[in-house]
């Protein structure tokens, strides 16, 4: 029963996605929506085992590792993919307006998102590094594509820097599982924990590992290709990109971490990562602050809200991982609100130009509304689930007494309330003369449609994780990293 | 099941009201209902523990919380039955902040844990921003700029104090604050959550968005603002920096003087205003600064029920009659011998006249403060001073009718809602003293304490008409006038500016456009160079070896 | 100095070339080849760590650079692809000057 839904949860979207290219236009919607929805099913009986306190593990088609695949969805993985499926369910709804799959930029959309939405499946429930390697470079590669399908020279170039950098951090990350296969043996992530000693070679290894996921997941002063790939993309896509794409790189370093015995490398090194995660939260919202376009905002918004992630590595304590598995979802579903009501803003009015956004409310309220929503839960108000999520971080850093850290995720929130402040009071000024451009809303603005329920959708959930967050917490509690006690 | 109905219907009105058509006239229709509900938990006495929700929340309505409840179910109700009929503009904005504030405010009463508590108590200081802004005039921006500024810096105080009690307890019962277990992070905490309460509450010098946010909303919103939304600061005192029982709190004599001072500031101030609503709202300034008195009475007899019932007591007292008064800012008082007896007699109430409810109030108050000073941790004139008080109290009332007489267009409605929050005002707090057992008899001796205060009020009142009243005039906010043309001379960083410049300026927020020159151009500068491939693999490199030292070294 | 250890040194000289490459080649066909010579190195270390057990060829490493090729020629494609498709929009083929537009 398992296999069948882990096969389902990779195959459905990556046979859709195939089928998508090669099937007539008209077939291409019903075959998305029909694979999206099956997607439920096979994440259901997964969440039935894990919640029991067991690991799902799969040897595919029956060979054993180290030359067969083998997938494991602990509960990390399954928080993840249930990350992914709101995401993607929702987001793709967005897509089906922004993006008509049978018209020709739906042509190249669906296509590729299916794919990606695969691919980061297989990530989620892969269990050996080289593995991941294949999953990630994917991931990559379809987060590529889906940035430069608008053709707009813009984006073209955000997303040529984006692959050369991926391209060249994947092959850091491969050199180094090529450098532990060597000393150890095995790809397993459990069992490269166990084998390694810290040998020179080891140590190397590592360190490129480390230092290629941290280009991928945009760790400020790797974080330069971020920006721009993730402003200058389709609504979805930014979307996706911020909530889902980043956070996977960051997952792998985790795993890492914690389960393949990264942690070993001391504290030194523990501490290195968390003043570059400081350092991001910093950087990203200071150049937020100073942005003058929405998406641009929203991007260096991603950048100081995947510092806290960094945290975790010198608090390394139940709390923390709790903690920032919890940001890691609260983020993901805020974030991809404030891309998806920043892109229908950019639709309505014709440009993302801050001051554009004068009476935006006027006509498009929802958005706003949306907006204004995510935000909350981005500066850690309550009643969010951004709230939960940094003041359990500020709990387990209290604890451990790093008043540092403390501070830095004090300050990143008021920072962070300063951007969001910034929109929310332009979007709800009066704009001079009392009347809205006659331009404004001249594309279809105002109409409550898809896209914007899609945004709203996200951003009342953004909220209402902070309600309801026990169950996360509960099903984060049953995936603790060995050698951490609940 | 009665709490989530309370919590719930704020909650629909909220999600209803930015809806246009239909939706939105529903969630218009709830705004009068909804604080009613309030009174379920009252009556039922309900408890509930959702685990589940935000870290934990636990909600009921506390015992000596009772008469806020009842305060927030009254007044808040007549005043949105006034509202539906009056206020105009943007009505979807309103509501929305209007049944937002009401949310938070029904959470801040029923809350019993730290989270839940504070959850409310930012809903409320933000969805008021909202209402403070309906008018969308210049005066009303920059009311709502300096309302945000008190309320974020209050904020930042009222949260660094929550952390330190959370680091210290994590999301703890906030009736256990008040026990001697728990006296560590109180001490920490307590001068931080008591600045920061003070704010909503309009201590001086912490006073000055009063004036200016109070009268610019919308008539039934200043009086909800008035009434019952300062409340919000003084329960943030009560529940999140009790004194604690065991032993009296160090500084009280200090917050007592502090509460005398703003008492008689506030009437002051308010006497050179010519404005009717502005008078009320230093009015409410005054009446905060005897609330400070009440609680820090309480602070110096922490064991004694009756001042903390003497506090619940004065609130509701205050807010009811407060929020008549306000509402008959919106029916021409001075059109009639009705709508005149229905201002004096709260205003009279106000001032402590024998009989009225404010009389039940004041001479509870005194008697905390007598205890205190029968305590020996008083001056015995603290007494007299308290009672000086009703006298300030009664002189700003005389400028109030003097200034509502002048409003007499009879083609203003008399709105039922203001008639019978009038009735209230004067009978609630009696029959809440009644079931409470806290009467107080109309003695001739009680009555003559009550009475010299007003008669000495009289007497001013009439020197000064033989004498002629000194022509002093402060601005409204006072001294936040000085302290914004400094700020601009210095060119200091302030919150949303109206920001309705996009043809003349280039539109950004002021605060960007403080930070922006140097900041953003050199963010950008940076960026820019970062952006370049071969600062990236320099940046590669240097993070790699250093995280391969790091680990060597580890 | 075993043989093994010289394959590692080649390797790891191979790939220093291929980031240096990356780094500071302006045309974007010349990162693209340094991505490729990069990789390149990646497949000679595999080998050399995995390839020769007593038992003979490692299997699990002869599969790991299959797949690496694999997904080496598909990146590669992907990348002559964007690289064609941004030269004709922008007549660029270097990601040198700014980055706003309109």
């Amino acid at each position: 029963m398992t296999t069948e839904a882990l096969a389902l949860l990779v195959f459905a979207p990556l046979v859709a996605g195939l089928v998508v290219i090669a099937a007539p236009r008209r077939a291409a919607a019903p075959v998305a929506v029909a694979a999206l929805l099956t997607l439920p099913f096979g994440l259901w009986p997964l969440t039935l085992v894990v919640w029991r306190g067991e690991t799902v593990q799969v040897a595919l088609a029956g060979f054993a590792p180290p030359l067969g695949i083998v997938w494991r969805v602990d509960a990390l993985a399954l928080t993840m993919l249930w990350l992914t499926l709101v995401v993607v369910l929702v987001v793709s709804l967005h897509a089906l307006t922004s993006f008509p799959p049978a018209s020709e930029s739906g042509q190249r959309f669906w296509p590729l998102w299916l794919i990606l939405i695969a691919s980061v499946h297989a990530l989620f429930v892969s269990a050996d590094l080289f593995n991941l390697y294949v999953t990630l470079e994917l991931v990559t590669l379809a987060g590529v594509a889906m940035i430069a399908i608008g053709g707009k020279p813009a984006a073209m170039r955000a997303a040529m820097r984006y692959l050369l950098l991926g391209l060249m951090a994947s092959l850091f990350y491969l050199l180094a599982t090529a450098l532990l296969y060597g000393q150890t043996g095995t790809l397993d992530l459990y069992q490269v924990g166990e084998r390694l000693d810290d040998g020179a070679l080891a140590l190397i290894a590592l360190a490129l590992m480390v230092t290629g996921l941290l280009v991928k997941a945009a760790i400020v002063p790797l974080h330069v290709w971020l920006p721009a790939a993730h402003g200058k993309a389709p609504g979805p896509v930014s979307a996706v990109l911020s909530a889902l794409v980043v956070k996977v790189a960051l997952y792998i370093l985790i795993r890492l971490w914690f389960w393949s015995g990264g942690a070993a490398g001391g504290d030194g090194a523990a501490l290195l990562l968390g003043l570059l995660g400081a350092l991001a939260i910093v950087h990203g919202s200071l150049a937020a602050i100073t942005q003058t376009r929405l998406k641009m905002l929203v991007a260096y918004s991603t950048v100081a809200q995947l510092g806290y992630v960094m945290l975790l590595f010198p608090l390394a304590s139940t709390a923390a991982f709790r903690a920032v598995t919890f940001h890691m979802v609260a983020h993901g579903v805020a974030k991809a609100a404030m891309f998806l009501a920043a892109a229908n803003l950019l639709h309505a009015l014709g440009s993302d130009r801050l001051q554009r956004l004068v009476g935006a409310d006027q006509r498009h309220g929802v958005n706003v509304l949306a907006f204004a929503l995510a935000g909350v839960s981005i500066m850690g108000l309550p009643p969010s689930g951004g709230f939960v999520a940094k003041w359990m971080l500020l709990e387990a850093a209290w604890r451990q007494q790093g008043w540092g850290w403390v501070a830095v995720i004090s300050l990143g929130s008021l920072l962070a309330a300063v951007y969001v402040f910034r929109v929310v009071a332009l979007a709800f000024a009066q704009p001079k003369g009392g009347s809205v451009r006659a331009s404004v809303g001249a594309r279809g603005g105002g109409r409550f449609d898809t896209t914007a329920l899609a945004a709203l959708l996200l951003a009342v959930l953004a909220i209402l994780l902070g309600f309801a967050s026990a169950p996360l917490v509960a099903l984060i509690d049953r995936g603790l990293p060995p050698g951490m006690l609940p | 099941m009665s709490i989530a109905v309370a919590l719930l219907l704020p909650l629909l009105g909220a999600l209803l009201s930015p809806f246009g058509g239909r939706a939105g006239v529903w969630g218009r229709r709830l705004a009068p209902i909804a604080p009613l509900a309030l009174l379920l938990p009252l009556a039922t006495g309900e408890q509930v523990r959702w685990s589940w929700a935000l870290l934990g929340l636990d909600l009921g309505v506390d015992p000596w919380v009772a008469p806020f409840v009842l305060l927030t179910a009254l007044a808040w109700g007549l005043a949105a039955w006034f509202a539906l009929d009056t206020v105009t503009g943007d009505t979807r904005r309103f509501w929305l902040g209007w049944s937002l504030s009401l949310w938070g405010m029904a959470l801040v009463l029923l809350a019993q844990t730290l989270v839940a508590f504070y959850l409310g108590y930012v809903v409320v200081s933000l969805a008021a921003y909202m209402i403070i802004i309906h008018a969308r005039s210049d005066a009303a921006w920059r009311a709502g700029r300096v309302y945000l500024l008190l309320a974020f810096a209050g904020e930042a105080a009222i949260v660094s104090g929550v952390l330190i009690l959370a680091g210290h307890y994590g999301n703890v019962q906030l009736a256990l604050l008040a026990t001697p277990a728990y006296a560590v992070g109180l001490e920490e905490a307590r001068w931080l959550l008591i600045g920061g309460f003070a704010v909503k509450l309009g201590i001086v010098p912490l006073h000055v968005w009063l004036p200016l946010a109070h009268p610019i909303a919308p008539v039934p919103a200043s009086a909800i603002l008035s009434g019952v939304i300062v409340k919000a600061g003084l329960l943030g005192w009560l529940k999140l920096a009790p004194p604690q029982s065991a032993e009296t709190l160090a500084g009280a004599p200090t917050l007592l003087a502090l509460g005398l001072l703003t008492a008689f500031t506030g009437v002051l101030l308010g006497l050179t205003q010519s404005k009717l609503k502005t008078v009320l709202a230093y009015s409410t300034i005054s009446q905060m600064g005897l609330v400070l008195v009440g609680f820090a009475a309480l602070s110096l007899d922490p064991g004694d029920d009756r001042w903390l019932a003497a506090l619940g007591l004065l609130a509701l007292h205050h807010g009811l009659t407060k929020g008549s008064l306000f509402l008959a800012c919106g029916c021409s008082p001075g059109s009639s011998r009705l709508r005149m007896l229905l201002l004096a007699l709260p205003a009279l109430s106000l001032a402590a006249a024998p009989l009225a409810t404010g009389f039940l109030a004041k001479a509870w108050l005194k008697r905390a403060v007598d205890a205190g000073i029968g305590g020996g941790q008083l001056w015995p004139f603290t007494y007299t001073l308290v009672s000086l008080t009703s006298a300030a109290t009664a002189l700003l009332m005389w400028r109030v009718w003097v200034l509502a007489m002048r409003e007499r267009d009879a083609g203003q409605p008399l709105h039922p809602a203001w008639a019978l929050l009038t009735l209230a005002a004067l009978s609630v707090p009696w029959l809440w003293a009644a079931s409470s057992g806290s009467l107080i008899a109309p003695t001739l001796s009680n009555v003559w304490v009550a009475l010299w205060p007003l008669l000495l009020a009289v007497a001013v009142v009439l020197l000064g008409r033989a004498w002629g009243r000194p022509g002093v005039r402060f601005p409204e906010g006072d001294i936040v006038v000085p302290l914004e043309r400094s700020a601009a001379h210095f060119g200091a960083p302030s919150l949303p500016r109206a920001p309705s410049v996009p043809h003349t300026a280039p539109a950004r927020a002021a605060l960007a456009r403080a930070l922006a020159g140097s900041l953003a151009r050199s963010l950008a500068g940076a960026e820019g160079l970062l952006r370049e491939l071969t600062m990236v693999g320099l940046l590669l490199l240097l993070v790699g070896v250093l995280v391969w030292l790091l680990l060597w070294l580890g | 100095m075993s043989s093994a250890f010289v394959y590692v040194l080649a390797a790891s000289a191979v790939f220093g070339v291929g980031v240096y490459g990356l780094i500071v080649a302006d045309h974007l066909m010349r990162k693209l080849l340094s991505l490729n010579v990069m990789g390149s190195a990646v497949f000679v270390l595999i080998l050399t760590v995995g390839g020769a057990t007593p038992a003979g060829p490692d299997p699990v490493a002869q599969a790991l650079i299959l797949t690496g090729i694999v997904i080496a020629v598909a990146a590669t494609a992907f990348a002559l692809a964007l690289i064609v498709r941004m030269f004709q929009e922008t007549g660029l083929t270097s990601l040198r000057g700014r980055d706003d537009d309109d």
